[in-house]
């Protein structure tokens, strides 16, 4: 898989995306108390294409991720999934909103597994609810999606009953129940022990292998290196340094990068 | 006037205390959903609007209402009974509090299932009701058992009007016998009686919720 070029928005062509972008962000800014947590950034992540966003913490990678499903509204900017904006224009409707997040499904540092909810019905509710399937085939599906991400015996046991590492590997099975063409990680094993962590970056990398377009905000350099096609590393709400990721983690260009690269493997 | 006697004279109040304390515990309960909803809504006039009505009905004193809705709207022809009179007015401030309840629960949720709820594509109301309310009840239960145990304790305003409650049926048994201490204490022993069982079950439910939903509580 070819790694996506930078480029700036002046660049490239008006109107609609190249076909080869599953997922892209035009122009994104997102404006706290007049504190811009992102800078004006695009990024385009191609089908199938792992990309990982790293960088220090307030660099608004994870802000900038957030964005791509407007759980961020981003101040301005445009969110486009297969070439198609995403929101028409001002205020996204309900409607929109929804749509958009069918087709990209997220995880989260904290997981937010629904604590009154087994592992089963957790997978089950938005089958259900937003997509408006059956209960029995919502349920099939979950347990299938359980026992894809290995935890086929916890189906009808309470999250609080699970280690981290299994909430969010239940968390991971919730988000793609819905068939999403793309889905985010928001630090998804920050929370976790290193051992924990690896059982749910071994579930990410069985995802990776099948071809789901991701994007990973993450601390796990390795990961990193070993799974993504993509490397962004984003500093002060911009993106300073990108691409290959054996490239950029080994022979970094940007002092910035260098620095912080430095912080990560002297410790 | 022997003990057993002034026992079944105050008893004879516990049926009118219980109506005035239940009555006027569901009616708020139901009337503190908009109340509640307009508190914490995204619109800041419905905010103004909840706002205010918390502020009014907790900020006046409950005889104070009683005394508005018995004597004052009798003026416009508007006649409740003494009960009756008492029922709306507890009903409206305990509508207040309850609305306060109510939030407290949906503030104890945190942010994080809302936000997973979005980004599953749940509709708003879907989300409220699968994954807010849920995990809100765990928060508000205890507290409105906590509450009802008030209320039963200030619904002994109503017999400044004229309703036949416990303190009612105690001031006109102390009025006969002359013995207050002795029928007043069994008055107080008879609220003591109905609200310590209520709040040892308010205790057992509010654990029970929190373990089998295994909410961090």
């Amino acid at each position: 898989m070819d790694a996506v070029l930078p480029h700036s928005a002046s660049s490239r062509p008006q109107g609609e995306a190249p076909a080869a972008y599953a997922a892209e962000a035009r122009d994104i800014v997102v404006e706290f108390h007049g504190h811009k947590a992102v800078n004006n950034v695009s990024l385009g992540v191609a089908k199938g294409e792992v990309c990982a966003i790293i960088g220090p913490s307030g660099s608004g990678k994870s802000t900038l991720l957030r964005t791509f499903n407007h759980l961020q509204e981003p101040t301005s900017g445009q969110i486009l999934i297969d070439g198609v904006f995403s929101v028409r224009s001002g205020k996204p409707t309900a409607a929109e909103l929804m749509a958009l997040r069918r087709k990209v499904g997220m995880c989260f540092q904290s997981f937010n597994l629904f604590p009154h909810l087994t592992a089963a019905e957790n997978i089950m509710l938005a089958q259900v609810k937003a997509l408006g399937r059956s209960k029995d085939a919502a349920r099939d599906r979950a347990l299938q999606l359980l026992d894809r991400v290995g935890l086929a015996s916890k189906a009808d046991v309470k999250p609080s009953k699970c280690s981290g590492g299994q909430q969010q590997r239940i968390a991971i099975a919730r988000a793609l129940a819905l068939d999403p063409e793309i889905m985010l990680f928001d630090e998804p094993t920050s929370a976790l022990d290193p051992e924990l962590g690896a059982e749910v970056l071994a579930v990410m990398r069985e995802l990776a292998r099948t071809g789901m377009t991701m994007l990973v905000v993450t601390h796990e350099m390795h990961f990193a290196e070993d799974v993504a096609d993509h490397l962004v590393f984003m500093a002060d709400g911009v993106i300073v340094e990108q691409g290959n990721p054996s490239s950029v983690l080994r022979n970094p260009q940007a002092d910035r990068t260098r620095k912080f690269l430095k912080a990560v493997t002297d410790r | 006037m022997n003990l057993p006697g002034a026992f079944s004279s105050i008893a004879a109040g516990i049926g009118t205390t219980a109506t005035l304390t239940i009555s006027s515990f569901v009616f708020g309960a139901i009337i503190a959903i908009p109340v509640a909803l307009a508190r914490v809504s995204r619109l800041p006039l419905l905010r103004l609007i909840g706002g205010t009505y918390i502020q009014i009905t907790r900020g006046v004193p409950p005889i104070v209402w009683l005394f508005v809705i018995y004597f004052g709207l009798s003026q416009f022809k508007i006649h409740f009974s003494s009960v009756n009179a008492s029922i709306v007015g507890l009903s409206v401030i305990s509508a207040g509090y309850i609305a306060e309840i109510y939030r407290a629960g949906l503030n104890s949720v945190p942010s994080g299932q809302q936000e997973a709820a979005q980004a599953l594509s749940l509709s708003r109301i879907s989300s409220f009701t699968n994954v807010t309310a849920p995990q809100a009840l765990v928060a508000v239960i205890p507290l409105a058992i906590a509450y009802f145990i008030g209320l039963l304790k200030d619904s002994a305003v109503a017999s400044v009007i004229g309703a036949q409650d416990i303190t009612a049926m105690a001031l006109a048994a102390s009025k006969r016998s002359m013995d207050g201490l002795l029928i007043f204490i069994l008055a107080g022993a008879v609220y003591l009686i109905i609200s310590v069982p209520v709040a040892a079950f308010g205790r057992w439910a509010g654990a029970k919720i929190a373990a089998r939903w295994a909410v961090r509580a």
